[in-house]
């Protein structure tokens, strides 16, 4: 079984690399002030290291990099790494006193995707393996509504995951191997079948959308209008306390944020969120000195403003919709309801949101949308050429309007326009109002499984599958596992496994290895200037060294240079 | 952290609490306070003090696991409130004792978590700053304990400062939380009870199965 990695790296290989590294930080003072003896830094940033290594979300842009484009070449320097860590782990650390709550964590234990693509692709593993080829090749010969899709890959992975409990090399294993399998699995197929699950790549794939895929990019054509219309939105304007460095660490949260989009699995987008909020967290510490929610939203809206990243909402749905629901509770859903705020607000911003007069807002956003004006149009056009079944074109209004509050109710309810014209199924779009986002993340949020998106799948036997809540507090063990007929995946898809492809894909894979190699050293290249631009006064080396104790996590290494002042 | 916080015959239900109140009044020195001063055994790294958790034992064979929901207490971001409050178990809402405009604040809240929050919400009202009693008090004790009855909430004046009741106001909290259904099913699924008896490094048989 080959084509576990090679599949893996196709899939990957349109990662898109938008992130930039913040450039900006010349003029500014130094944060941090060198101190001359490099050997008292390396002792610092090692004991650093050795406390902060195993954060539930350390920083971890290596880890995500490790695993996305994850590929064989790069197991070895994983094993480089490895071996750093462990010597660090010899090293005697101290106490943090930089955060009293979390000075004494250990953490989650550390999700190793390559290890679970090795064992997949071990003998013993052979059925798992095949269970998994099938559901891929079966999954791709329709297209599903969300509801199926959301239910058929829940079912897989609890029928898979009771597999992975029965074969080698899993079944001695530890349960923290399982675990680390269960994880690989979901990983790997949501990144397999990312292109039908993501709306947005359904979208490019010109695929006909699903209404709920629809809703997803409408949705996200009118936030990512509405942060655009507040651009010109400044720290002042939401009471954010501003120092000589913060706009770097906004920078450096909003890059997080953004790189949302480069990762496919649920939980990689997950810990790009809580990459972000982590760096949020060291301005707050560092600047603020405060850590509350008083604190931390306003900062959060303002770096989701700059980061202005594309297809936040259908990130949001796929994250709720694919992140096993055990996962997405407690810390993560708590960032993940705070983004959902933090949208809603941009989404209702007004004059009252702002500490700013009424003159001024209306100036600013009359400027806005004299600057919005050409493009929106043609993103609408854009929009219309890829939603085949909206009638969105015919209906829309190109003439300028005068009054801003036109405007602006126009970019409210556009969506509303688009909605009769659509096929009936759709009793959701029919309640949407101008806070329609949060209304339907509210839904979500709350609904139970009999939820009132029926009517799509009236004749279905998983009738009772709705958008399923991402949590709750007593969701009862896979309840839902029970329904699905366990033992006609394997008995009926066997036989549908392609002939031998490992040849072709062994090729595919070695001209992956070639680019993740490249993309990978681009994005160290990338951090090491962020961190930089932060820490002007260190030397290169010195920040490559520390990122390279840190893994090469981002937020880690700013921690370990903001100690080492 | 992340050690096993209690031992194996003791379930842990995890209950969700969220945190109203204005701006300024303590909310999140108030569990600062609480979190702070409990055993490291019963506490779990998390990235930053807006969302904390902290078990609090019940009795013998039964400890809470509160997942504590901070909310930004600004007017200009009241509307966002449904987000933190779904699904919550209990609320504390915390006012200034200080300062009367923050009771009012706080009443409101609580009239809007009885009129939204989820059916049965536990909630407790707490005036904070009671170290500041002597020379600047604004609202008389009486009053707000007055009004938790009629309101039919719990009641306490807190100093995050002195950690005055901090620790009485979240166990009485706990206390209250009727927690025999999830018991039940945490017993009748023993083998696999997902939410119950989670501990965070290495989960039980189970615990945090990914599929």
């Amino acid at each position: 079984m080959d084509n576990g990695s090679s599949n893996e790296q196709l899939a990957n290989s349109k990662v898109n690399e938008q992130t930039k590294a913040s450039q900006d930080g010349g003029e500014e003072k130094p944060l941090i002030k060198l101190d001359d003896n490099l050997d008292v830094q390396k002792l610092a940033y090692e004991q650093h290291n050795k406390k902060h290594d195993p954060e539930v979300f350390s920083g971890n842009n290596t880890e995500h990099h490790d695993e996305e484009k994850a590929d064989n070449a790069l197991e070895e320097k994983q094993a480089t790494y490895d071996k750093a860590e462990a010597q660090n782990d010899a090293v005697e650390g101290v106490p943090s006193t930089s955060n009293g709550y979390s000075e004494t964590e250990i953490g989650e234990p550390v999700f190793d995707f390559h290890r679970f693509l090795e064992q997949l692709r071990s003998s013993p593993a052979e059925p798992v393996a095949k269970y998994l080829k099938s559901f891929l090749s079966e999954f791709l010969k329709r297209r599903w509504s969300v509801s199926y899709q959301v239910k058929l890959i829940q079912d897989f992975l609890a029928f898979i995951g009771e597999k992975i409990e029965q074969y080698e090399p899993w079944v001695s294993g530890s349960q923290a191997e399982i675990d680390n399998a269960k994880e690989g699995m979901e990983k790997l197929v949501s990144n397999r079948l990312y292109a039908r699950l993501f709306s947005p790549e359904i979208a490019k794939s010109g695929m006909p959308l699903s209404s709920e895929h629809s809703d997803d990019v409408e949705e996200d054509h009118i936030l990512s209008q509405k942060m655009e219309l507040f651009q010109w939105v400044r720290e002042e304007h939401l009471d954010i306390k501003r120092a000589k460095s913060s706009s770097k660490f906004f920078r450096l949260a909003a890059d997080e944020l953004q790189r949302i989009n480069d990762y496919h699995a649920p939980r990689d987008k997950i810990i790009c969120l809580m990459n972000c909020c982590k760096v949020i967290y060291s301005y707050l510490r560092n600047v603020v000195r405060e850590e509350s929610a008083d604190a931390f939203v306003p900062v959060l809206i303002f770096v989701l403003l700059k980061a202005h990243p594309e297809h936040l909402v259908s990130n949001i749905q796929y994250i709720q919709r694919f992140r096993s629901p055990e996962k997405l509770s407690g810390e993560v859903l708590y960032y993940l309801s705070t983004l959902m705020g933090a949208m809603s607000f941009i989404q209702t911003l007004d004059t009252n949101s702002l500490t700013i007069s009424e003159e001024e807002f209306n100036v600013e956003i009359e400027k806005s949308l004299k600057k919005m004006e050409p493009k929106t149009i043609k993103e609408r056009e854009n929009l219309l050429s890829v939603s085949s079944n909206t009638q969105e074109g015919s209906q829309m209004p190109n003439e300028t309007k005068s009054s801003i509050q036109q405007e602006m109710s126009n970019l409210q309810i556009e969506n509303e326009i688009t909605s009769p014209g659509e096929s009936s199924s759709r009793p959701r779009s029919t309640s949407k109002s101008l806070s329609f986002v949060p209304e339907s993340w509210l839904k979500t949020l709350s609904s139970g499984l009999n939820d009132n998106d029926q009517q799509e799948t009236e004749d279905d036997p998983y009738l009772n599958v709705g958008e399923r809540p991402p949590y709750k507090v007593s969701r009862k063990y896979s309840s839902s596992s029970a329904r699905m007929p366990k033992q006609r995946i394997p008995d009926t898809l066997e036989n549908d496994i392609p002939p031998n492809n490992a040849l072709r894909e062994a090729k595919n894979a070695s001209l992956e290895t070639v680019e993740v190699e490249r993309i990978r050293s681009r994005e160290k290249a990338e951090a090491v200037a962020a961190l930089q631009a932060m820490f002007p006064a260190f030397d290169t080396e010195v920040i490559e060294v520390v990122l390279n104790a840190q893994k090469g996590k981002l937020t880690s290494s700013i921690d370990s240079l903001l100690e080492m002042s | 952290m992340a050690s096993n916080p209690a031992p194996k015959n003791v379930v842990t239900v995890n209950q969700k609490l969220v945190l109203l109140g204005d701006s300024a009044v303590g909310k999140s020195s108030l569990v600062l306070r609480f979190v702070k001063d409990q055993f490291d055994d019963y506490r779990e790294s998390t990235i930053g003090a807006a969302f904390l958790t902290q078990t609090v034992p019940i009795d013998d064979s039964t400890s809470v696991k509160l997942e504590i929901w901070d909310t930004a207490g600004q007017e200009r971001y009241k509307s966002l409130a449904p987000m933190y409050y779904r699904n919550a178990n209990c609320a504390i809402v915390v006012y200034d004792i200080t300062q009367a405009s923050s009771l009012e604040k706080a009443k409101s809240w609580i009239k809007e978590l009885q009129r939204q929050a989820p059916e049965g919400i536990i909630i407790a009202l707490a005036g904070n700053k009671l170290d500041l009693a002597q020379e600047r008090r604004a609202v008389e004790k009486s009053d707000a304990e007055a009004y938790a009855a009629e309101a039919n909430l719990l009641f306490f004046e807190t100093s995050a400062k002195t950690a005055e009741n901090v620790n009485e106001l979240f166990t009485t909290i706990s206390k209250k939380l009727p927690l025999e259904d999830k018991l039940n099913q945490a017993r009748g699924n023993a083998p696999r009870g997902v939410n119950l008896s989670e501990s965070w490094p290495n989960p039980p048989s189970g615990g945090t199965c990914a599929c």
